[in-house]
């Protein structure tokens, strides 16, 4: 069923981050892909774009939330 | 069973000891959803939340409100995750359409996202096959029906959980 595997995930810092490196590595295998085609896409910059702001959108919202802060996830206090 | 799970149980018609059973799982602390499906019978439980659905736009509804109720604080980074997941996904797609010559964009897009909403056609079917001029020299994914090399499209059916449910019974475990 669509969407099983994240529901069954808390969605915290940690999940939004791996599921960031793990689309870059596979939206950058498809292009890779896509540029050895015959005919080149035109999709490729809107994909790009809306795949590194629905990740800086979930960044904000997860760093907001409460629970990130009282976790210490992301970054650290120096000094 | 473990803690936390969510029991939705469908039902057409009401089973002798259904009450029984219920109040046991509430007592070990599971929580319960009943969705009752038609308008044969129309009895409650105590402490058990029911709803009533008659048609499919009843389920998505009652599906919505208990996401929303459910992840209201998770509920944006939710929906970026899956727009994440969703821009890779078309890239796939697209790819995975040029070379085996389906337009699985439209079906994925169009015929399983917006299943609820779309029952007709696409652009390029009804409008007798031929792609808009516009878009004859776009470099966008644009499948002509009329070609004889294209393939035709898989018959795939639109999931219609009133029609599926209506004479069925079916136990549904999610988060």
């Amino acid at each position: 069923m669509a969407g099983t595997r994240l529901s069954r995930n808390k969605v915290d810092f940690a999940l939004s981050v791996s599921e960031f490196q793990f689309g870059l590595i596979i939206i950058l295998t498809l292009f890779f892909v896509v540029s050895q085609l015959e005919q080149p896409a035109g999709y490729t910059v809107p994909v790009a774009i809306s795949f590194v702001a629905f990740a800086l959108l979930g960044y904000r919202f997860l760093t907001l939330s409460p629970e990130r802060a009282g976790s210490g996830a992301g970054c650290e206090t120096i000094g | 069973m473990p803690w936390g799970v969510t029991l939705a149980i469908v039902l057409s018609e009401p089973i002798e000891g259904l009450g029984s059973f219920l109040t046991e799982l509430k007592k070990k602390g599971n929580k319960l959803v009943i969705l009752r499906i038609g308008n044969k019978w129309d009895i409650r439980y105590p402490g058990i939340r029911s709803h009533r659905i008659s048609t499919p736009h009843d389920l998505l509804r009652v599906v919505l409100r208990g996401i929303m109720n459910w992840r209201r604080r998770e509920l944006i980074p939710l929906a970026a995750i899956i727009g994440m997941e969703l821009s890779w996904l078309y890239v796939l797609l697209s790819i995975a359409g040029r070379i085996s010559g389906w337009n699985l964009l439209h079906f994925f897009f169009i015929r399983f996202i917006f299943w609820h909403s779309v029952s007709g056609a696409s652009s390029t079917v009804s409008n007798g096959g031929k792609a808009h001029p516009a878009l004859e020299h776009s470099t966008l994914p644009c499948y002509d029906t009329t070609a004889a090399e294209t393939r035709p499209l898989p018959k795939f059916r639109a999931y219609r959980p009133g029609l599926a449910l209506r004479h069925t019974e079916a136990l549904l475990l999610y988060r």
